[in-house]
């Protein structure tokens, strides 16, 4: 089956309590590939704009890390 | 017989009036990782998840060699604090099951960051303390694959708690209906049916209801390949579950009845204080002198109507249970009593057509009778005898024989008069049926299986209420 982002492991059949539903278990595959997809994309967004805002944030973080053992100086 | 048979990681059973849960080797390490959580003891404090505590070796080992029938190996054992008066979902309003609903979704969704999760999702692991629902089978939770982006439970929460819910409030079934004949709730397969096709493109039903059951057609063949466990990272699986138990959330809370409709016996308690004066505060003083004097623990309302006696008898510290047929009146009792924390517990039964023991050999869960019985020290029969011997055609030596069945010590009765216009509006016309009844043949039939203790005549009424004990 088609889920792309996702890896299934074949032959590993799930160890099922309750009954599932067929029709339900699919929909909520499809829904959770959807969803999923979507925190995929949006990680990568993410990830890009780390990216680009890193060059800019190098001495914030120094005066950070200065702050800090003056603190614990005292 | 052991309740909760169905589960291959223990059994419940009721043993010298304690609840004991005996665990099988297959369940015990995932009851121990549940008992350790935090959702587990943060739940147990706020009395949302029965409290529980694990039996010394050696009291376990003496309890398991007194029960010999089990077919798995029996590992430990635990015992869970005494729900006073367990109750079912055929008893419920539906507001009830919708926060029967909200405390599954929110125990299975707190305890994914530990690495746990609800195997399944039936109203069947709650049972109502008052008017709160506890989660009482721990035995559902067990560890999972944080990897794991699926809910399986995902299914029977829809049939058992979404389904019903709606169909209740677009089709206008009851509880009862749904859920005595069925132990699993609805498939949506049958929910579709009901619908027209416009409603069925609608949401809810289009997700909840028309999809799968679009999806399921295609899958008579045996294909297994559904079954396989899916893979992701932890975050995208945490992220896609969140997802998930929103929307649920967000479909329970619409599936829920929202304003309070009004039924025939909505109004009544203000109607017959507007038709007889002083008649109800009366009755509200007698009432109040016996819960004065003799302070029942336990207390059974019978046709409680809006709860004014049990709210009455809730004041003087009894743990009241309150029964009426109308879901209507219940459910206002319900709301009420969980917005003031009472101690009320409102269920839909009607005592002439009480639930019967259901399930399995008609003993998995049991009947309201045989709960009832020796389960209460007081009850009330107030402005409910008349409807029981006219209505229901019950003769009235065997309505004080049940009275006399559901009490182990009080019951308050009061005698409505054949000439009463309550009476009338019931009888309609077939008064020669109750010629016989008078004030004294009633009162004979108290004489005959309680004392009169007290009795007084109501206001400028003909009615009577009595003061009875065994």
């Amino acid at each position: 089956m088609g889920f792309s982002p996702q890896l299934s492991t074949p032959n590993v059949i799930l160890l099922l309590y309750t009954d599932p539903g067929t029709g339900s278990l699919v929909w909520q595959l499809l829904l959770a590939s959807i969803i999923g997809g979507a925190f995929y994309a949006r990680q990568i967004t993410r990830r890009i704009k780390e990216r680009l805002a890193g060059s800019k944030k190098v001495e914030p973080a120094c005066d950070l890390v200065q702050h800090t053992d003056s603190q614990s100086a005292e | 017989m052991a309740s909760s048979f169905r589960d291959p990681d223990g059994c419940l059973v009721t043993f010298d009036n304690r609840v004991l849960r005996f665990v099988h080797q297959s369940g015990a390490a995932n009851l121990s990782a549940f008992l350790a959580s935090e959702t587990a003891r943060k739940a147990i404090d706020s009395r949302t998840l029965v409290s529980t505590t694990l039996l010394d070796q050696h009291t376990a080992a003496v309890t398991i060699k007194r029960q010999p029938d089990s077919e798995a190996e029996i590992v430990s054992i635990v015992e869970h604090d005494r729900i006073s008066f367990p109750s079912f979902p055929y008893e419920w309003t539906p507001a009830m099951l919708a926060a029967a609903g909200d405390l599954t979704l929110d125990l299975a969704e707190s305890c994914l960051d530990e690495g746990l999760g609800l195997k399944d999702a039936t109203p069947y692991n709650i049972l109502f303390r008052d008017s709160k629902p506890v989660f009482v089978d721990l035995l559902s939770f067990e560890q999972r694959n944080p990897t794991d982006p699926v809910w399986l439970p995902y299914a029977q929460f829809v049939r058992t708690f979404l389904l019903p819910l709606l169909a209740i409030k677009h089709m206008g079934l009851r509880m009862d209906q749904i859920f005595l004949t069925r132990r699993d709730g609805l498939e949506p397969e049958e929910v579709y049916r009901l619908f027209s096709l416009g409603k069925r493109l609608r949401s809810p039903l289009l997700s909840l209801v028309t999809l799968p059951t679009w999806l399921s057609f295609g899958s008579k063949s045996t294909n297994n390949s559904v079954y396989q466990r899916r893979v992701v990272s932890s975050e995208q699986a945490r992220f896609v579950l969140s997802s998930l138990f929103r929307r649920l959330r967000q479909q329970l809370h619409k599936a829920t009845p929202g304003d309070k409709k009004t039924s025939h016996w909505s109004g009544y308690m203000k109607t017959i204080e507007d038709s007889f004066p002083g008649y109800v505060k009366e009755k509200e003083s007698f009432v109040r002198e016996a819960l004065e004097e003799f302070k029942p623990r336990r207390l059974l309302d019978v046709g409680c109507n809006d709860g004014y006696f049990s709210r009455l008898a809730a004041q003087y510290g009894a743990q009241v249970v309150a029964i009426d047929q109308d879901p209507e009146v219940v459910d206002t009792l319900w709301q009420q009593s969980r917005i003031e924390d009472l101690k009320i517990l409102p269920l839909v039964i009607d005592l002439t057509r009480p639930t019967p023991g259901v399930g399995w050999r008609n003993a998995e869960h049991e009947s309201f009778l045989d709960r009832a019985r020796g389960s209460f020290d007081a009850v009330l029969m107030i402005a409910v005898i008349h409807h029981l011997l006219v209505t229901e055609r019950i003769p009235l030596g065997q309505i004080f024989e049940m009275a006399s069945e559901l009490t182990s010590d009080l019951l308050i009765a009061e005698f409505v008069p054949t000439n009463d216009p309550m009476f009338q509006r019931l009888s309609r016309g077939r008064d020669h049926l109750f010629h016989s009844l008078t004030a004294d043949s009633f009162r004979q039939a108290c004489e005959r299986r309680f004392r009169i203790i007290r009795a007084q005549q109501l206001g400028e009424t003909q009615r009577w209420i009595y003061l009875l004990r065994k």
